[in-house]
C-alpha cells in the first residue's frame, strides 16, 4: 500500500516538476498550428491574427511527415490547425484521416468551391501560378505549357526535379487534360529539352538563365516577388531583375495554378479559435498579407495584387477543378520516374 | 601479521569448448606456504590460477579457502569477494593512477588517511616511496613489479597469486626481484601461488612445486624432492638438462658404460632409458673404481662452470654426452680423462615412458 | 565471466530503443508497397544504386586520403604552425553538408563571385561565351563530401599514429626506410583500422546526407526514399528502399571486418613513446599546402561566405533576437543527447567488456549502433509510430496511477528530439569507446577485482577515466552532429520550439539565404567550440 502512495506522491511531484511543460490541460486563449509554410512567411499574418483576436498561436514548422506526426500524436495531438502547401498535400492529410470537417458559412462563401474540398475538409487559402522565367535575350510574348516540349527548345530549359510537388502537379494537370499517353510524350519532350539535369528550387532558374545555362523554366509567380521585391537579398534582386516572367496556358485552356490551404484538425483541442484563425485567415485584411507580403493570389477577391505579380497581367486560371488533378498525381510521379526525367 | 591461511584444491577439471585443459587436480597449500605451479605454457597452470582467483568460471570440483568454500559448480564467490591477491606478467599497473593510488586502490575498506598511510608504509616495504606520486609509466619494470606486489598485497590478501611475474624482466633483474618477492612474501606469511615456466625460478621460490603436464599434476613435492627424484622423464627434463641412453632390461639391471644399474621395477627383457644429469659426471682419478676414459670433444665455458661434451663407448657403439663440471677443472683436461658416475644424478625409467 | 543481470537490462532495453524506429519502418516496408516496387527496381533503383555506389567510393578515396595524409603529415613532421594546422584540420567537422554545397553552389554559379571575376580578367561579358562545368554534379557532390568529412579519418588516424607508431616507425627508419615508403609500408597498415572507422563514419555520413545530394542534383537511395515517401505517396514503398539500404550498409560494414580480420594488432600497454617529428622536406611542403587548401576549402570559404552574408543581414534588418532562443535550444537538445549517448554508449560497451567471450552482449551492442546506418529521415520516420505509442501508453498509465494526464510526455517536449539524436548517433560513442577500451588490457580489469572492486566501481576507477580521451573525441562529433542535425529536428521537436538548423532550413527553404546565413554561421561557430576545447585538451594528452 505505501509503495503505491510513495509512487503517486513520487508521480505528481514529476507532473509538478514538468507541468511547464505540458501545456497543462486548462483551456486557455490559444491555437496550435502545424505548418509546412515557412514560419516567416505566416508570420505578419498570425501576429495581426493576435492583435485583432488576443488569441496566442503556437507554431510547429514541419517539412515533410505532416499527417505522419500528427497520425502518431493521435487523439493526444496538440495540433489544431494544419497548414499547407500543394493541393496534394491537403489532400494527403485528409487521405490519412487525421483531419476533420468543417462548416463554416463565411468560408464557403469566400472560397470559390474549386478551390476547397467539397466536404469541407480543407480550404485553399492563397494561389499560385506555374510560370515560365525567360531570358531577356529572347522575344517571347506567350507560350502554352504543351509547346515547352518542342524541338525548338533543345537544350534550353531549367526546371526543378520533376518529383517535385510543383511539377508533378502540373503533369497531373497534363494527363487530367490530354490523358496519360499524350502526357508521356510531352514529359518525354520536355526532358529532352533539359538544359541540365533537374535539380534546385525555383529561384535558380532565375540565377540559372542569367547565368547563361538556360533560356527558360518553370517556376512559381511568388517567386518573381520575393527575388524582385528585394526580400530575400540584394543577389536574388539581381536574379529577379535579370529576366523575364510570364503566364504560360494549356493549350485552348488557362494556366496552371497550385494552393497553399489549411485544414482543421481531428482532434482539435482549442477547435473554435481555430475556426476564428481560419476565417481571419481568408478576411480582407490576411488576404491582403497574403498577396502584398507573400506575394501570392488572394483567394477572396476584395484583396488587390502586389504590383510586381500584377505585372505579369491578368491571370487566367484553367478550368480543370484541382480535385481531378489531384486524381493524376500519382500517376504523374510515376511518369516522372519512367521517363528517367530527374536523371 | 598473521596471514595463516590455507588452500585446498579437490577434483577440479577444466575444458575449453572440447578442448580438456585440466584434469581432476587436487591440491593443498598450507599456511604461509608458497606453491610455485610449474610447466612448460599450455599444461593449464595459468588456468588453475585464474580458476582459484574467481576469473573463470569453475566447473568441476571444488576450492576451498580456510575450510570455507569459495568456488564450486553451484555457487561461486566473485573474484572481487575472494581476498586473493594477485600479479600479473604484464604487471597491470593502472596508467592513470599514482603509485599511491595503485598501492591504495584495495585498500577501499580503510578509512581516507587510513589507507594512504597503509599504501605508503607497503611503498617503502619495496623501497618505493621517494615514487609516490609517479605515474606508472615513467617507472622501470622491475620498479612496475614492485609496486604491483605492493599493490595485491597492501590489503593483506588471504592468498596471493603470482602470474609469471618475473617473466618481463631481464635475467639480472629477475634474479634480484624474485629473492626481494621471496622475503616479503615469507616475511608477511602471505600463502602464495606462483605460476611459472623456468624450473630454476620455481625450485628458487618454492616451499613445495606442483609439476604441471598437459591438465595434469605430475608430481608434488618440495625442489629438493622434485630434482633428485622425478616421477618420470619429462619431470627430469623439465627441472634440468640430461643425457639419455637405451639399454635392454636384464635381470633386474641395465648396463651403462659405467656399469649395471638397478631397474627392479622394469619388465624383464623390456627397454629402458637411461638419464643422467651432466653434473652427475664427475672427473676421477685415472683408474680409480668405477671410472671409464672419455673422450673429449669439445668444452665450453659457462663461468663458474663448464660444459663439455665427452664421447664414450656404449653397447659397442660411441655415444656423446654432456657433463657439467668446475671451470677451473677445464684448463688441466687431456684429450683423455676419467669419469665417474654418481649414481644419485642416475634416472631409469622403461624407454618410450 | 556470469553477469549481472542489471548490465543486460539497461543495454538490452538501450539496444530496444535505437531498434525500435528500425522495427517500425521494418513494419511499414512489410506492408508492401503493391505495384510500386516492380516500378522503383525498373525506373528508380538501378540509377540510385549506381549513383550512391559512385559516391561512396569517390567520397571514401577522397576522406582516406585527405585525412590519412594529413594525420601523417602533422605527426610525422616538425613545421611551422603544425599545431595550428592539427587542430585547424578539424574545423571542416563543422560544417554541415547542407551548408557546403550552398555555399559553393553560390560562388561557383556562373553569375558567382568567382567566374564572374574570371570573366572580367578574361574580356567576357556573359557567362554566354564563357563558364567552367557545373558544381551541380555527381563530381561535384563527391569533392564537397569529401572536403567536409575527412576530418572524420583525420582525427582518430592522427591518434593512432601518436600513440602507437612510434616504435615501429623508428625501426623502420634506423634501417633505411625513406619517409614515403615508411608511410605506405608501415604507417598505412598500421593505421588501417582507425582508417576503416573513420572512413566508415564519414561515409554513414555522405550515404545519408540529403541536403547536399538533393541542392547538387545527385539521385542517391537517400533521395530516393525521401522522394519515394513524399512524392511517390509511398510510405511502404520509402520503408522497402530504406531497408535495403539498410542492409547495404550492413554487408559494407561486415565487408569491412571480414576484410581486416586478420589485420589485428595487439597494442601493448607499455608503449607511451611519441613518435619524434622529423623536419619537412622540400617536397613535404606541397603535403602542407594541400592541407590548409583542404582547411581552407572545407572551412574557411564557406565560414567567410557566411561572415560575409550574416554581415550584410546584420546591416540591413539587424539581430534577429530569436536566434538567440534557437541557439539556446540546440545547445540545450545537443548537450543532453551527447552526454546521454556519451554515457550509454559507455555502459553499453562496458556491459559487453564484462561479458567477454559471451556473443549475445556484442550483438546488443551491435543492435545499439544500428542507428547510424540509417538516414536521419527515415529513422525520425520510423520513430513516430513507436513514439506516438509510448506517449499514449504513458499518458494511459498516469491516468491509471496517479489520476493525471501527461499529454504528450515525449513528442511534447524535447525528449523525442533527444530520444532521436542519442538513438542515431550513439554509434559514434560506442565505436570510439570500443577504440579506447582496445587500449585497456584485459589484466588490468582481473588485477581491479582481485584488489575487491566491483564491477560498477571497476568502471568509475578504471574504465572511465582510461576511456575519457576517446570519449571525449566521440562526444566532440556527436555534439557537432546533433547540431547539424535536420530531418530529426524537423520532424520531431514540440511546437515553438526551433533548432539553428531548422531555422536555417525555414530560411532556406522561403529563399532567404542572407537571413539563413547568421544561423549557419552559428551552427558552425557552435561546433568550433568543442573542437577548440578537444584539440587543447587531446594536445594535452598528448604531451603527457
Amino acid at each position: 500500500m505505501s509503495l503505491i502512495r510513495t509512487a503517486r506522491q513520487l508521480g505528481l511531484l514529476a507532473a509538478l516538476t514538468l507541468s511547464p511543460l505540458l501545456n497543462a490541460a486548462t483551456p486557455k486563449a490559444e491555437v496550435n498550428l502545424y505548418t509546412t509554410r515557412e514560419p516567416a512567411l505566416i508570420e505578419p499574418l498570425l501576429k495581426a491574427f493576435s492583435e485583432s483576436s488576443g488569441i496566442k498561436v503556437n507554431t510547429l514548422f514541419l517539412k515533410d511527415g505532416l499527417a505522419e506526426r500528427v497520425a502518431s500524436e493521435g487523439e493526444r495531438s496538440p495540433a489544431d490547425l494544419l497548414m499547407a502547401v500543394d493541393f496534394g498535400n491537403l489532400t494527403d492529410l485528409v487521405d490519412k484521416g487525421v483531419t476533420q470537417p468543417l462548416q463554416s458559412a463565411l468560408l464557403e462563401k469566400t472560397i470559390a468551391a474549386p478551390l476547397r474540398d467539397a466536404n469541407g475538409h480543407w480550404f485553399a487559402l492563397s494561389m499560385r501560378a506555374r510560370t515560365l522565367y525567360v531570358s531577356k535575350e529572347l522575344d517571347l510574348p506567350a507560350i502554352s505549357y504543351e509547346q515547352l516540349a518542342a524541338p525548338e527548345w533543345k537544350g534550353k530549359v531549367c526546371i526543378r526535379s520533376g518529383q517535385h510537388p510543383y511539377n508533378t502537379a502540373l503533369i497531373a494537370h497534363m494527363i487530367a487534360k490530354h490523358g496519360e499517353a499524350k502526357a508521356e510524350t510531352w514529359l518525354r519532350g520536355l526532358k529532352a529539352n533539359l538544359a541540365q539535369r533537374p535539380g534546385g528550387g525555383d529561384r535558380d532558374v532565375a540565377r540559372d538563365i542569367l547565368g547563361g545555362l538556360c533560356d527558360v523554366g518553370l517556376a512559381n509567380s511568388y517567386y518573381l516577388g520575393l527575388m524582385r521585391s528585394g526580400a530575400g537579398g540584394a543577389d536574388q534582386q539581381k536574379w529577379g531583375d535579370g529576366i523575364n516572367a510570364l503566364l504560360p496556358v494549356f493549350k485552348d485552356g488557362g494556366t496552371h495554378v497550385n494552393v497553399s490551404g489549411a485544414a482543421l484538425a481531428k482532434h482539435a483541442p482549442n477547435k473554435a479559435n481555430a475556426i476564428k484563425l481560419l476565417e481571419f485567415l481568408v478576411s480582407a485584411e490576411a488576404q491582403a498579407i497574403y498577396a502584398q507580403a507573400n506575394y501570392e493570389y488572394p483567394v477572396n477577391a476584395v484583396a488587390a495584387l502586389n504590383p510586381i505579380i500584377a505585372a505579369l497581367g491578368e491571370l487566367k486560371v484553367d478550368p480543370t477543378s484541382l480535385a481531378d488533378i489531384s486524381k493524376h498525381r500519382k500517376a504523374a510521379s510515376l511518369l516522372v520516374d519512367k521517363v528517367g526525367f530527374d536523371l | 601479521m598473521s596471514n595463516a591461511h590455507h588452500l585446498s584444491l579437490s577434483g577440479i577439471a577444466h575444458q575449453f569448448g572440447e578442448h580438456s585443459v585440466l584434469r581432476d587436480i587436487h591440491l593443498q597449500v598450507g599456511p604461509g606456504e608458497i606453491l610455485c605451479l610449474a610447466g612448460p605454457s599450455g599444461c593449464g597452470k595459468s588456468t588453475l590460477l585464474r580458476l582459484i582467483a574467481g576469473l573463470e568460471q569453475l566447473q568441476t570440483g571444488e576450492i576451498h579457502l580456510d575450510n570455507e568454500l569459495i568456488a564450486s559448480p553451484a555457487r561461486q564467490q566473485l573474484p572481487e569477494q575472494r581476498d586473493i591477491g594477485l600479479v600479473f606478467q604484464d604487471f597491470a599497473l593502472f596508467p592513470h593512477l599514482s603509485l599511491l593510488d595503485n598501492v591504495a586502490f584495495g585498500l577501499h575498506q580503510l578509512p581516507k588517511p587510513a589507507r594512504a598511510a597503509r599504501a605508503l608504509a607497503m611503498l617503502e616495504r619495496v623501497g618505493m616511496s621517494a615514487r609516490a606520486q609517479d605515474l606508472p609509466h615513467v617507472l622501470s619494470g622491475g620498479q612496475q613489479q614492485r609496486i604491483a606486489l605492493a599493490r595485491a598485497l597492501a590489503p593483506q590478501p588471504r592468498l596471493l597469486l603470482l602470474d609469471e611475474p618475473f617473466s618481463n624482466l631481464d635475467v639480472r633483474l629477475r634474479h634480484r626481484l624474485r629473492s626481494e618477492t621471496l622475503h616479503l612474501l615469507k616475511a608477511s606469511g602471505t600463502t602464495s601461488i606462483m605460476v611459472t615456466h623456468d624450473p630454476e625460478e620455481a625450485m628458487f621460490m618454492a616451499d613445495r612445486i606442483a609439476l604441471m603436464q598437459e591438465g595434469k599434476v605430475l608430481q608434488i613435492g618440495t625442489p629438493g624432492e622434485i630434482y633428485h627424484h622425478p616421477v618420470s622423464p619429462f619431470a627430469a627434463e623439465f627441472f634440468g638438462d640430461i643425457n639419455r641412453l637405451e639399454a635392454q632390461v636384464e635381470g633386474g639391471l641395465v648396463a651403462s658404460p659405467f656399469g649395471a644399474i638397478a631397474a627392479s621395477t622394469l619388465a624383464e627383457g623390456s627397454r629402458a632409458q637411461i638419464l643422467i644429469r651432466p653434473e652427475a659426471l664427475q672427473l676421477a682419478p685415472a683408474n680409480s673404481p668405477g671410472a671409464q676414459t672419455m673422450r673429449l670433444q669439445e668444452a665450453h665455458m659457462l663461468g663458474a662452470t663448464s660444459l663439455a661434451s665427452v664421447c664414450i663407448n656404449h653397447q659397442s657403439q660411441e655415444v656423446e654426452l654432456q657433463m657439467q663440471l668446475p671451470s677451473h677443472q677445464l684448463a688441466g683436461l687431456g684429450d683423455q680423462f676419467w669419469v665417474t658416475l654418481d649414481k644419485r644424478g642416475v634416472f631409469v625409467f622403461a624407454a618410450g615412458d | 565471466m556470469r553477469l549481472n543481470p542489471a548490465w543486460w537490462l539497461v543495454s538490452g532495453l538501450v539496444a530496444l530503443l535505437v531498434l525500435l524506429p528500425v522495427l517500425s519502418i521494418a513494419g511499414h516496408a512489410l506492408q508492401g508497397s503493391g505495384e510500386l516496387w516492380p516500378h522503383l527496381r525498373a525506373y528508380v533503383l538501378p540509377q540510385a544504386l549506381a549513383q550512391t555506389l559512385l559516391l561512396l567510393a569517390g567520397v571514401g578515396a577522397l576522406v582516406i586520403l585527405l585525412g590519412t595524409g594529413s594525420a601523417w603529415l602533422v605527426t610525422a613532421y616538425e613545421f611551422p604552425g603544425r599545431r595550428l594546422l592539427s587542430w585547424a584540420l578539424l574545423l571542416p567537422l563543422a560544417v554541415p553538408t547542407y551548408i557546403v554545397a550552398y555555399v559553393y553552389l553560390d560562388i561557383l554559379h556562373p553569375i558567382g563571385d568567382l567566374q564572374t571575376w574570371l570573366r572580367e580578367l578574361l574580356g567576357y561579358s556573359s557567362p554566354r561565351q564563357f563558364r567552367l562545368p557545373d558544381i551541380r554534379s555527381l563530381g561535384g557532390c563527391i569533392l564537397l563530401l569529401g572536403l567536409v568529412l575527412f576530418p572524420y579519418v583525420y582525427l582518430p588516424t592522427r591518434a593512432l599514429f601518436m600513440m602507437q607508431a612510434a616504435g615501429v616507425l623508428d625501426a623502420a627508419a634506423s634501417l633505411g626506410v625513406g619517409p614515403g615508403r615508411r608511410f605506405f609500408r608501415i604507417a598505412l597498415p598500421l593505421a588501417r583500422p582507425a582508417i576503416a572507422v573513420g572512413a566508415s563514419l564519414a561515409l554513414m555520413e555522405a550515404i545519408n546526407d540529403i541536403g547536399a545530394a538533393e541542392l547538387l542534383g545527385v539521385r542517391t537511395l537517400t533521395v530516393s526514399v525521401y522522394s519515394t515517401w513524399v512524392n511517390r505517396s509511398s510510405l511502404a514503398g520509402a520503408a522497402q528502399i530504406a531497408l535495403f539500404m539498410l542492409m547495404l550498409v550492413l554487408s559494407l560494414i561486415a565487408l569491412e571486418r571480414w576484410a581486416r580480420r586478420h589485420s589485428h594488432y595487439a597494442s601493448s600497454a607499455r608503449q607511451n613513446r611519441t613518435l619524434t617529428p622529423r623536419p619537412l622536406s622540400s617536397a613535404g611542403w606541397l603535403l602542407v599546402i594541400v592541407a590548409w587548401l583542404a582547411v581552407t576549402l572545407g572551412f574557411l570559404v564557406p565560414a567567410g561566405h557566411l561572415l560575409a552574408a550574416s554581415v550584410e543581414r546584420w546591416n540591413d534588418v539587424g539581430l534577429d533576437a530569436s536566434l538567440l532562443d534557437k541557439t539556446l535550444n540546440t545547445l540545450t537538445f545537443a548537450s543532453i543527447a551527447t552526454l546521454m549517448a556519451a554515457l550509454l554508449a559507455f555502459v553499453l560497451v562496458y556491459s559487453s567488456r564484462l561479458a567477454r567471450a559471451a556473443p549475445g552482449m556484442h550483438l546488443v551492442v551491435r543492435i545499439a549502433s544500428l542507428g547510424y546506418a540509417v538516414p536521419g529521415t527515415v529513422l525520425a520516420i520510423g520513430l513516430l509510430g513507436p513514439l506516438g505509442w509510448l506517449d499514449a501508453t504513458l499518458d494511459h498509465q498516469a491516468q491509471q496511477l496517479f489520476g493525471i494526464s501527461t499529454g504528450l510526455l515525449l513528442s511534447g517536449t524535447g525528449a523525442a528530439l533527444v530520444y532521436a539524436y542519442v538513438a542515431r548517433f550513439l554509434a559514434i560513442g560506442t565505436g570510439s569507446v570500443e577504440a579506447g577500451f582496445d587500449k585497456i588490457p584485459y589484466s588490468l580489469d582481473d588485477a581491479a577485482r582481485s584488489l575487491g572492486t566491483g564491477a560498477s566501481q571497476r568502471a568509475r576507477r578504471i574504465h572511465w577515466p582510461l576511456a575519457r580521451p576517446a570519449l571525449a573525441a566521440a562526444m566532440l562529433l556527436i555534439f557537432v552532429d546533433c547540431m547539424k542535425e535536420l530531418p530529426a529536428s524537423l520532424l520531431l521537436r514540440p511546437l515553438n520550439v526551433d533548432t539553428l538548423a531548422t531555422h536555417l532550413y525555414g530560411e532556406a527553404s522561403r529563399g532567404s539565404y542572407e537571413s539563413g546565413a547568421l544561423a549557419a554561421l552559428l551552427i558552425l561557430l557552435a561546433g568550433v567550440l568543442p573542437i577548440v576545447l578537444l584539440s587543447r585538451y587531446g594536445l594535452k594528452q598528448a604531451s603527457h
